[in-house]
């Protein structure tokens, strides 16, 4: 919400700097952010008036003028069709740089020189219209500089009010803020408008059908007015408040809206339809045309302004087209009502309209300031567009609401801020804010109904700490609290982790965990993902259930950037359904791809296969503590069916390792190989079984023999490696795999495969003749099992 | 001459000879000539047992102890001589090293580490709470009474079931309250949404780290304390703090915390939009509807909460201007914070 400096240090009668106002409104909550006119944008720019007009003889739309602008006659050529003799104008010389960009200067157009440029409001910065001239009232001085003529020398604040604050939503709102502010008393002038014989009970009733939406609905009827242009004064506070003028009585309603916050509504009174407002719900499939020219189906969340027959506006929200004042418009029905705030939010949510009118009143407006805001706008109805305001306010208030008693124990304030205030600084900020206030050991206080979110004593104390000052309460030296906060392994594993997979070189992703329904469906369909119901794109439609989706979003991204070697894991949640509703398990997932490392001279960097992701996940499990993975052969979901494993420690699934189905990638639009896991994190962290008792480290030197055999191609090494310790005994220690051999050494259809094996004894150094008998047995224990056949 | 003189030339000579040598030959001809069979030294040594028994102890240790030395000059310079035969004139010692590559956290993670850090070392524990909450969680518990403008600042992603997307992990206070006692002190750090459209300002996903004190006598003054105390330790500097009244439906009074911008000093620049300050985090005094909600009597007790979104500070720590290079996780992004 915009309001201008000049506005609220009329109304607050603080004299202060707008430096100081905004610093000071900012520190008390109501957060503004000031912007001012340069006045360099308006040198040599000044008031003059056209004497002459003809058409330029060599082009058609473009008028030639005499313009007088006191002590100088000067000829520019404009080309608004508003041009017209007699009219006072703002006048840029040549000299002018208008908005700070535009310099004007003497020219020829088509062959006549023009002088200077009559300005619209949109070249001087001050609206965005361009649709003419400006035309400035008829006394306006000759010669005199626009900057001050339209006193331009103020500021526009621009506030952010919290939700909680409608009476801020205004300029006496903002200025009692700043009266409290500076100490000063507050005072609201009223204003009521000289009233006519006529009745306005006469000529309309109120009937309130919904007396829970509609609390409160006062009418007035004002007649004789002539629809006009408002004047500049009226047009340059409504356009620096953000609102576009539209005509006199359109902009005294938002004026006085701006002025008192009270949303107001005026209706053609000869085009309203009946004598009768009654207030009511719509119902079910009822029809209505709003003054944007847009139909609306309604139902029985809206609350309806109607004639008696139909409706002539969403009440709170916006008027209806039927009724909208026009230029014929000579009677006004004016509204000023008070809704319930809940209603008029439903119906705004409900129509898709949110307006100036139903911000305010779904934040609460007073419902008790209502004839004073329908006062103030007659008054200027009468002032500004020559109306006749008939007596009377017809006012229906069923539902009377009043304000709220509420009990301030001075000592509660220090309790909550820790800080010593004054009794006497409590009383006068109350007071200053509205609130009645009876002294006492408990200050016992009344708060006024334009302040909705005062209800209870902590609302109180929340008043005094703004007003007071949060950096003048006295900040703690010391902490207190527990004497030991725990940390929980949930929370350290992932540090281990990260710690683990950067030591491996990879760099750890973060994702937004939501991700493209269709897409993820194709990384795994056997997982019904739960879907996003107001999703801001397909992107964001559905929660991941795989880890692996996150990471080929990543990949994808790199690889379109030509990162082409990646080395990525993410830890975070996936989300999936369950019977008892969602559970979010979290996993650590990682993905290679490219090269395994950094180009080195002295070696040749080789892609990454699937042993290295294998190795990794051994390397996890390990570091963690755990036994050994063991990777099971299986298809699942995103995996080419050939190479996708679960991985199995102590027997219990923990995760999956595979290579990335290529169908799947290309959606990621990634072509090539990637091979990735994902770890189960909780289950990691269960399956850790303590700290391990020490073991004793070897008395005695082993002793190592090698072992190279030839089997068929379909026998699995870890096989082999069974066999081997299967058949070792008691003195093998170890068995290492450290070469596979397939091709011309070696019969087709065979492999050769080379373990080197240790023995050792506990209680005395091997023999060799007890190394060789142990080895005989493994060798005849191979030939026997496998047909292997020793390579020499 | 007695034997203690002889030794001493024996021991300058042969020092002088030996460094001098300038071939394996060389050197192993000086060995013969001294150490040999019948070298010199070899000799005196032999000679010792002709003396008496204190002159043996004195001379021969000398003797001894300059056998030790010549052995080493020998084999030092022999050293010497064959390492100067094989230096390798390929040696380029301005080839890079093995590569080993130490991988990167996200600066997410980063920030969201150092400030967990700082907030376990003032005595918070560290709570968790799902990313899909229940209305009850995520609004009503913390005083977001239904069809309140309130929820508008806080566009909310709505799942099915009716559960929805948190938009803060404010929602963990409810669930710790409900399982603790005071007092309770815990940090929630985690992953919130938001359903805003995105751009270089805002994603609809970021970081946040809830903190909440409950206990006898806690005040805004303590709130304060903390506040700043992370503040001078998160920025490395000495911060200038404003404390700003703003509306949170969950705690009263409630404030905005910013810090004076620390490119331009307060004196307006494009970080800071011109302000001066820059918004950093949000905090208040536990509102008694939220400790009623969870069977706190606050007439006992008081509290308050804090919420720091992790990617607006990191994002100014290193000037990045698009929040959603956050997101892409291009490496190269990636590899440049530690
Ligand atoms: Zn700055």
């Amino acid at each position: 919400m915009k309001l201008t400096f000049n506005w609220l240090k009329e109304k607050s009668g603080v004299d202060w700097s707008v430096e100081e106002m905004e610093d000071r409104l900012t520190r008390s909550g109501t957060a503004g952010v000031a912007h001012k006119i340069n006045p360099d944008h308006f040198k040599e720019v000044v008031v003059g008036q056209v004497t002459k007009l003809d058409k330029h003889p060599n082009a058609d739309k473009l008028l030639v003028t005499e313009v007088n602008t006191g002590d100088a006659t000067h000829t520019i050529i404009c080309g608004a069709p508003n041009c017209a003799v007699g009219q006072k104008v703002v006048v840029a010389l040549p000299g002018a740089n208008l908005k700070g960009e535009f310099k004007v200067k003497e020219i020829k157009m088509r062959g006549v020189e023009s002088a200077g440029m009559i300005c619209a409001e949109d070249e001087l910065g001050l609206s965005d219209d361009h649709s003419g001239i400006m035309v400035l009232d008829d006394e306006a001085p000759l010669g005199r500089p626009v900057f001050d003529y339209l006193a331009l020398d103020d500021a526009v604040i621009d506030f952010e009010i919290t939700p909680n604050r409608p009476d801020c939503l205004s300029a006496v709102g903002v200025a009692r803020e700043i009266a409290v502010l500076a100490q000063k008393d507050f005072i609201v002038k009223i204003d009521e408008p000289k009233e006519v014989d006529k009745k306005a009970s006469d000529y309309i009733k109120v009937v309130i059908d919904d007396p829970d939406g509609c609390p409160r609905y006062t009418a007035r009827i004002i007649e004789n007015i002539t629809i006009g242009e408002s004047p500049w004064w009226l047009r340059k506070r409504l356009l620096n408040c953000g609102i576009r003028p539209i005509n006199n009585i359109v902009d005294i309603t938002n004026y006085v809206m701006l002025e008192t916050g009270h949303p107001l509504h005026a209706f053609d009174y000869d085009r309203f339809g009946s004598k009768e407002v009654i207030v009511r719900r719509a119902r079910a499939g009822e029809k209505f045309i709003t003054l944007d020219n847009q139909e609306h189906e309604l139902d029985d969340s809206i609350l309806l302004i109607t004639n008696g027959e139909k409706g002539v506006a969403a009440a709170g929200v916006m008027g209806g087209l039927e009724s909208e004042v026009e230029n014929e418009t000579t009677t006004i029905l004016l509204e000023a009502a008070y809704f319930n705030p809940t209603v008029i939010r439903r119906s705004s949510q409900k129509l898709g309209i949110s307006s100036e009118s139903s911000y305010r009143f779904e934040r609460g407006v007073d419902p008790n300031g209502v004839v004073a805001a329908a006062d103030r706008t007659a008054a200027l109805m009468a002032e500004l567009a020559g109306g006749r305001v008939l007596a009377g306010v017809v006012d229906n208030y069923p539902k009377k609401i009043s304000p709220v008693k509420i009990e301030l124990r001075p000592e509660q304030v220090k309790r909550i801020l820790g800080a010593d205030i004054p009794v006497l600084f409590m009383e006068k900020t109350l007071r200053g804010l509205g609130l009645e206030v009876e002294t006492g050991s408990a200050l016992k206080t009344l708060a006024p109904t334009n302040r909705p979110d005062l209800v209870r004593e902590i609302d109180l104390v929340e008043e005094i700490a703004r007003i007071y000052g949060l950096d003048k309460i006295p900040t703690a030296r010391q902490n207190g609290g527990p004497l030991f906060t725990p940390s929980h392994r949930r929370d350290t594993i992932k540090e281990d982790l990260r710690r683990i997979l950067n030591g491996f070189g990879f760099e750890e992703t973060l994702s937004s965990g939501m991700a493209h329904a269709g897409r993820l469906e194709r990384v795994d369909s056997t997982l019904d993902p739960i879907k996003v119901t107001n999703q801001l794109s397909d992107e964001f439609a559905a929660m991941r259930t795989r880890i692996l989706y996150s990471l080929l979003v990543s990949t994808g991204n790199n690889i379109r950037h030509r990162n082409i070697d990646i080395n990525i894991f993410e830890i975070g949640r996936v989300y999936l359904k369950e019977k008892s509703g969602p559970v979010e398990p979290t996993y650590l997932g990682l993905l290679m791809t490219g090269q395994t490392e950094d180009v080195y001279w002295k070696s040749q960097a080789a892609p990454s296969d699937l042993f290295e992701v294998k190795g990794i996940v051994e390397a996890v499990a390990d570091s963690l503590g755990l036994n050994s993975p063991v990777l099971k052969a299986i298809a699942i979901p995103g995996y080419d069916k050939h190479y996708s494993y679960e991985v199995l420690i102590d027997d219990q699934k923990v995760g999956s390792v595979g290579q990335v189905d290529k169908k799947v990638a290309r959606l990621f639009d990634i072509k090539q190989n990637c091979l990735a896991a994902e770890l189960h994190v909780e289950k990691l962290i269960e399956l850790y079984q303590g700290l391990k008792e020490y073991k004793p480290l070897p008395k005695f030197p082993a002793s190592s023999r090698d072992i190279a055999v030839i089997v068929d191609l379909s026998v699995p090494a870890a096989k082999i490696r069974e066999a081997i310790i299967a058949s070792g005994g008691e003195l093998l220690e170890s068995v290492k795999i450290f070469d596979l051999f397939i091709g011309e050494a070696v019969p087709e259809g065979k492999k050769s495969l080379a373990f080197g094996i240790n023995f050792r004894s506990a209680e005395k150094t091997l023999e060799d003749e007890e190394v060789d008998k142990t080895h005989g047995q493994i060798v005849a224990h191979l030939e026997k099992s496998f047909n292997a056949r020793l390579r020499e | 001459m007695d034997i203690a003189e002889q030794l001493q030339k024996i021991g300058q000579t042969a020092r002088e000879e030996m460094s001098a040598a300038d071939s394996a030959d060389v050197l192993e001809k000086l060995r013969v000539h001294y150490l040999g069979k019948k070298g010199e030294l070899t000799s005196i040594l032999r000679g010792l047992k002709d003396l008496s028994r204190e002159e043996k102890r004195e001379v021969g240790g000398q003797a001894n102890k300059l056998k030790t030395e010549l052995d080493r000059i020998i084999e030092d310079r022999r050293e010497e001589l064959s390492s100067a035969i094989s230096i390798d004139s390929s040696f380029d010692f301005t080839l890079p090293g093995r590569p080993r590559h130490y991988g990167h956290r996200h600066l997410v993670t980063i920030v969201m580490d150092q400030i967990n850090g700082i907030f376990q070392r003032m005595g918070f524990e560290i709570a968790d709470g799902p990313d899909i909450e229940s209305d009850y969680y995520n609004f009503e518990a913390l005083n977001f009474p239904p069809d309140h403008p309130a929820r508008d600042e806080q566009d909310t992603f709505y799942v099915e079931g009716g559960s929805l997307l948190r938009t803060h992990t404010s929602g963990v206070q409810i669930r710790e309250f409900e399982k603790r006692k005071p007092p309770v002190k815990i940090i929630a750090p985690g992953k919130v949404f938001r359903n805003e459209a995105v751009n270089a300002r805002s994603y609809c996903v970021f970081h946040q780290v809830e903190g909440f004190y409950v206990d006898e006598n806690v005040t805004f003054g303590d709130l304060k304390g903390v506040l700043e105390a992370f503040c001078y330790e998160f920025f490395q500097e000495s911060v200038q703090l404003r404390f700003r009244p703003s509306f949170f439906p969950f705690t009263e009074p409630s404030a905005e915390v910013d810090v004076r911008c620390f490119l331009c000093n307060g004196k307006g620049c494009s970080l800071c939009k011109h302000e001066g300050w820059l918004e950093i985090l949000g905090c208040g005094m536990i509102d008694p509807e939220v400790f009623k909600a969870v069977g706190y009597d606050s007439d006992k007790v008081t509290g308050y909460a804090f919420g720091i979104g992790v990617e607006r500070p990191a994002l100014l720590k290193h000037r990045v201007n698009d929040i959603r290079l956050l997101f892409e996780n291009d490496i190269r992004f990636i590899k440049q914070f530690r």
